[in-house]
């Protein structure tokens, strides 16, 4: 049985249309949904939560329709994008409030406390109010609030957004250990699409208020069905070079460059397509290699463990990921290569062609 | 084309001290960015060479010109607030003339520096517009080119692309650099995510509760640390750190970490250490991509066995978490093959690791070999 | 933590209610309609059905004088004829006159001193507090009260004459030309306080930074307010002129305490000249028509002011 079923939901704002919407997010899995801003990503979470009810379809929650249902009956909590802790209480009882509410015994509110505490590292900040407390603390505390109440999923609205960068890249990892040791499931929201990629079991892209794409990181990331999709996903994002195919589909052509393609696409002769390579998936050109391109560096970004490489492609600014350091911008050559087996090729519609 | 010189500045708010005893050498027609975490002054610092606040103690000087006294309006420097603050009562027009127009230059003149940066930052289309409606990303443009029309002799940015989208930001990192070459002008950039600022600047000076932890080309201070701090701030992946005590005799040293693992060090590094003198709290740093896997390649190296706990997948790398006993190393899995819960034997490059003081945070001498 | 169950938690939410009045604390519209209606009640008695009966009146000829009671004005039906009388009556055109030349004269110079004073008060300083009370003290004093401070501060013997210690004693209050002049004083020294609340609360709702930044790109103070603070602040500056516009034509007490509108007719305001109808002349169906009229003209007027305002904000 699936934690979440969301089914051909439609929700119609002033403007803006959401929907139709399929998804299901299934128990103990970290679901991640990424996204631009202002595709939708939110207010899938407020379908879910109940904050809004769906103008057509259904969400069903542990397999009833929520329609049946009050909301909080959905046993559904909630991280917010601002934390929204109340400011006017401390760290302990931000934690409880959703146990005093629902009338649990003293013991058992102390239990959960204990054990969550516990885990999340809080123990020395309860006392404390928020403002007291430092964003990371605050954020563990509003992630405590979600998970005391023993719900059935766990709802995540860019939760560490407001951090500095090194803390984000740390809690994003405790945010999954978490997730992985209490075997819980959330519905984990970022347009910060490393953050989601990195720790999420499956994702969904929702472009444009529609589910674009879902699968696991990996499938989302080595074959993403849509020129859309390929946007999202990957910093640098991807290089995507505009185009046709030649007439039996074995070769795309973009300004002066030729491409061959290794297993040839069905299209008809002059197709407009775009082509899309990782910048990771281009390498310096051996002297024997077949296919070569000259580009000219105009600058490069050290990174340490690895170097983003500027360069023009013809017309073209493209970026070179490559491992390792280099000193300055004419330690890159002049030609490239692309990893024949990673190129992604897209129809005039955007959509993939090929494998 | 200005240089500015940060002279021992403290600055003090009530009790609490921001900034304390900075000095900064800023060379003309460089891209310095002012690297650190929440609250560690790095903001304040920008304030006070923009003037909007005034140092405690020391000074700033512009191409060695002490500046204190100088009001805001003559200091002609081009400021990018975090959020903008683009005039939203105005077009878009009306923005990029606001500072032309104050300096009372003639309306054609305006007019044609006013098309020339709006066809510059791409915002051309957008002119007659209120700048209110604008998108966010077009509001950093305008910013930007409010402030560049004026030629100001010093450019500081605070926090410029921390609102835009992922995407939008990989582009505008290229962008600003571009635009910096071009302009010409010296720019400060404060920011404290150490990847904006690896790629964009010509030197990092790296900044941690108000105190200067160490200047320099990104990847001197990538490859190169001088303290614990700095070594786990910079750097993609991050560092990692094992905090431990030194155990042993003299020849036959071990690193005991805190977590349980220990290491076994060489007659090199026991000479290295054997200055610091033993139980001493260490810390050993090597990054994710010194550890491998496979055979050993160098005898220096240091061999572990340790468990694969959790793998992360960032854009086209792998790290894994290893686990030995209760401490973790985050390695690259370069080679795609590591399943959660493998036992693993894998080795930690001797060249590449770093030593620190755990106590004071200072990098202990050479390397751990 | 525990395995998930499906059963609900809740039970409270499950009881079902009765009745109409059990509901009316759930339902959001009902309780809004019984709340709001105790202000609805309110707001016939005291404002339409005062109105209607005015309106009544001012189609009538009726005055106290002929005997009968109000409800039985329709005998001395006259269907406009107020309202014609009112446009030809030299009286009153005259006392709209000088209303209009006190309000001229006043409005501004309690606007541009208001503004000036918010400005000050936009940055911190020494003493800001104090003297933000201080400043504010005028306001909350009586208008009649008002009235009687000026009228001793303006005595031919009185302290204002003594201060200037010129050889010709003025006569502020029965001089032709002063007597105006000395009222518009008053007013001005009681309402600029209100302009200047008004105004400094609009600028402070300017964004510092855009000042700041304004600054930065090289503006002196004034350019920074004549081309930041004075546009983003428009709204307001229209919610204060129409405010004071409308209470500087009814002005009466200030006016009634220090001239009782004199001397002769000179400081005559159209409230007085209303007041002098009733009370004097008894004639309540014509000052009934008058009153109408102005009403409708001045919510013209606040209404186009209010108007151009949220026009503004958008």
């Amino acid at each position: 049985m699936n934690t979440i079923s969301i089914r051909g939901v439609i929700k119609n704002y002033p403007n803006f249309t959401l929907g139709p919407i399929d998804l299901t997010v299934q128990r103990g899995e970290l679901f991640g949904i990424l996204g631009p801003p202002s595709s939708g990503k939110t207010s899938i979470l407020k379908l879910i939560l109940g904050l809004v009810r769906p103008d057509h379809g259904r969400v069903l929650v542990g397999g009833v329709d929520t329609d049946k249902i009050e909301v909080a009956e959905r046993q559904i909590s909630m991280v917010f994008q601002n934390l929204a802790l109340f400011p006017h209480m401390s760290g302990r009882q931000n934690i409880t409030f959703p146990l005093t509410e629902r009338g649990l015994s003293k013991v058992e509110i102390a239990t959960r406390l204990g054990a969550v505490s516990d885990v999340l590292h809080v123990g020395h900040v309860l006392h404390k109010n928020p403002a007291q407390m430092s964003g990371g603390e605050r954020q563990r505390i509003a992630l405590g609030r979600a998970l005391a109440p023993d719900s059935r999923a766990i709802l995540l609205d860019e939760p560490i957004a407001a951090l500095d960068a090194r803390l984000r890249e740390e809690m994003r990892v405790e945010l999954k250990r978490l997730q992985r040791m209490n075997n819980q499931t959330f519905v984990y929201v970022s347009h910060d699409e490393e953050e989601v990629m990195a720790i999420a079991d499956r994702v969904a892209v929702v472009i444009a208020g529609r589910v674009v794409q879902v699968g696991t990181p990996d499938e989302v990331y080595q074959r993403p069905n849509s020129l859309a999709v390929a946007r999202e996903v990957g910093s640098p994002p991807m290089n995507l070079f505009r185009g046709r195919f030649t007439a039996n589909g074995s070769h795309f052509e973009c300004g002066n460059m030729t491409m061959a393609i290794a297993e040839a696409i069905d299209v008809p002769a002059g197709e407009e397509g775009t082509l899309g390579i990782r910048p990771e998936d281009i390498h310096q050109a051996h002297d024997h290699a077949t296919q070569r391109f000259q580009v000219s560096v105009s600058s490069i970004e050290p990174l340490g463990g690895y170097t983003i490489v500027n360069a023009l492609l013809g017309e073209q600014l493209i970026k070179i990921r490559v491992t390792g350091q280099l000193e300055s911008p004419h330690d890159y050559g002049g030609s490239v290569a692309f990893d024949a087996r990673r190129i992604h090729l897209f129809d005039s519609e955007g959509d993939r062609l090929g494998i | 084309m200005t240089s500015v010189q940060i002279n021992n500045v403290t600055k003090r708010f009530g009790d609490f001290t921001a900034v304390r005893d900075l000095t900064l050498d800023i060379p003309q027609g460089q891209f310095i960015a002012l690297l650190g975490p929440s609250g560690c002054g790095k903001t304040t610092t920008m304030n006070m060479i923009a003037g909007l606040e005034n140092p405690s103690e020391g000074s700033i000087s512009f191409n060695g010109s002490d500046l204190s006294g100088m009001r805001l309006q003559d200091r002609n420097i081009g400021f990018v607030f975090q959020n903008y603050a683009i005039f939203t009562h105005l077009t878009v027009y009306k923005n990029l003339s606001y500072g032309l127009e104050v300096r009372r230059l003639a309306r054609s003149e305006i007019d044609r520096k006013v098309r020339a940066m709006a066809g510059r930052m791409g915002i051309s289309h957008r002119l007659g517009e209120a700048a209110s409606r604008l998108s966010v990303n077009e509001m950093q443009k305008l910013a930007i080119g409010r402030s560049a029309i004026v030629e100001p002799r010093v450019f500081l940015l605070d926090e410029p692309l921390s609102n835009l989208d992922a995407s939008f930001r990989a582009y505008m990192r290229a962008e600003l650099k571009v635009l910096q070459r071009e302009f010409g002008q010296t720019m400060i950039y404060v920011t404290h995510d150490q990847i904006e600022a690896m790629s964009l600047a010509d030197k990092i000076a790296i900044i941690d509760q108000g105190r200067l932890m160490q200047y320099g080309a990104p990847l001197d201070v990538y490859n190169d640390p001088h303290s614990r701090f700095v070594a786990n701030f910079v750097g993609s992946p991050r560092i990692n750190l094992l905090d431990g005590r030194l155990e042993g005799e003299s020849g036959r040293l071990k690193l005991l970490l805190d977590g349980g693992a220990e290491i076994a060090l060489s007659a090199g590094a026991a000479a290295e250490f054997s200055r610091v003198g033993f139980a001493q709290a260490v810390t050993l740093g090597i990054r994710p991509q010194h550890i491998y896997l496979g055979d050993r390649r160098s005898p220096e190296d240091i061999g572990m066995r340790g468990r694969v706990e959790e793998i992360e997948r960032v854009g086209p790398t792998r790290l894994a978490y290893l686990q030995v006993g209760q401490t973790r190393f985050l390695s690259v899995d370069s080679h795609d093959r590591l399943s959660t819960g493998e036992e693993i034997t894998f080795y930690l490059r001797a060249d590449k690791s770093l030593a620190f003081d755990l106590a004071t945070g200072d990098r202990l001498g050479g390397r751990l070999h | 933590m525990t395995e998930m169950t499906a059963e609900p938690v809740l039970d409270k939410t499950r009881q079902r209610r009765r009745g109409y009045w059990s509901s009316v604390s759930l339902d959001g519209r009902k309780l809004g309609f019984w709340l709001a209606a105790p202000a609805v009640m309110m707001l016939i008695f005291i404002v339409i059905f005062p109105l209607a009966m005015q309106f009544y009146l001012s189609l009538t000829w009726w005055t106290p004088l002929d005997g009968v009671r109000w409800y039985r004005a329709y005998e001395s039906f006259n269907i406009g004829d107020n309202y014609l009388r009112l446009l030809t009556d030299g009286a009153l055109w005259a006392a709209l006159g000088r209303t209009f030349l006190l309000m001229i004269v006043a409005i501004p110079a309690q606007f541009m001193l208001g503004l000036g004073l918010a400005y000050l008060f936009m940055e911190q300083f020494v003493g800001r507090k104090l003297f933000y009370s201080i400043i504010l003290t005028p306001m909350m004093i009586v208008p009649a009260v008002v009235g009687l401070i000026f009228f001793l501060l303006f005595q031919s013997t009185g302290p204002v004459n003594d201060t200037f210690g010129l050889p010709v004693s003025f006569s502020w209050l029965t001089d032709v030309h002063r007597a105006m002049l000395s009222v518009i004083i008053a007013d001005t020294w009681q309402w600029t306080p209100l302009m200047f609340l008004i105004l400094l609360a609009g600028m402070l709702g300017v964004p510092r930074d855009q000042l700041t930044a304004g600054r930065l790109l090289g503006a002196s103070n004034w350019q920074n307010f004549r081309k930041i603070i004075l546009p983003r602040i428009k709204s307001v500056i229209a919610i204060a002129l129409v405010l004071r516009t409308v209470e500087c034509f009814k002005i009466f007490d200030v006016v009634f305490v220090m001239t009782k509108g004199g001397p002769g007719v000179e400081t005559e305001t159209i409230s007085l000249f209303l007041y002098k109808k009733t009370f004097a002349d008894l004639d309540w169906s014509y000052v009934a028509a008058i009153g109408l009229t102005i009403l409708f003209s001045l919510s013209l007027i606040a209404a186009c002011g209010m108007a151009y305002a949220s026009m503004k904000k958008n």
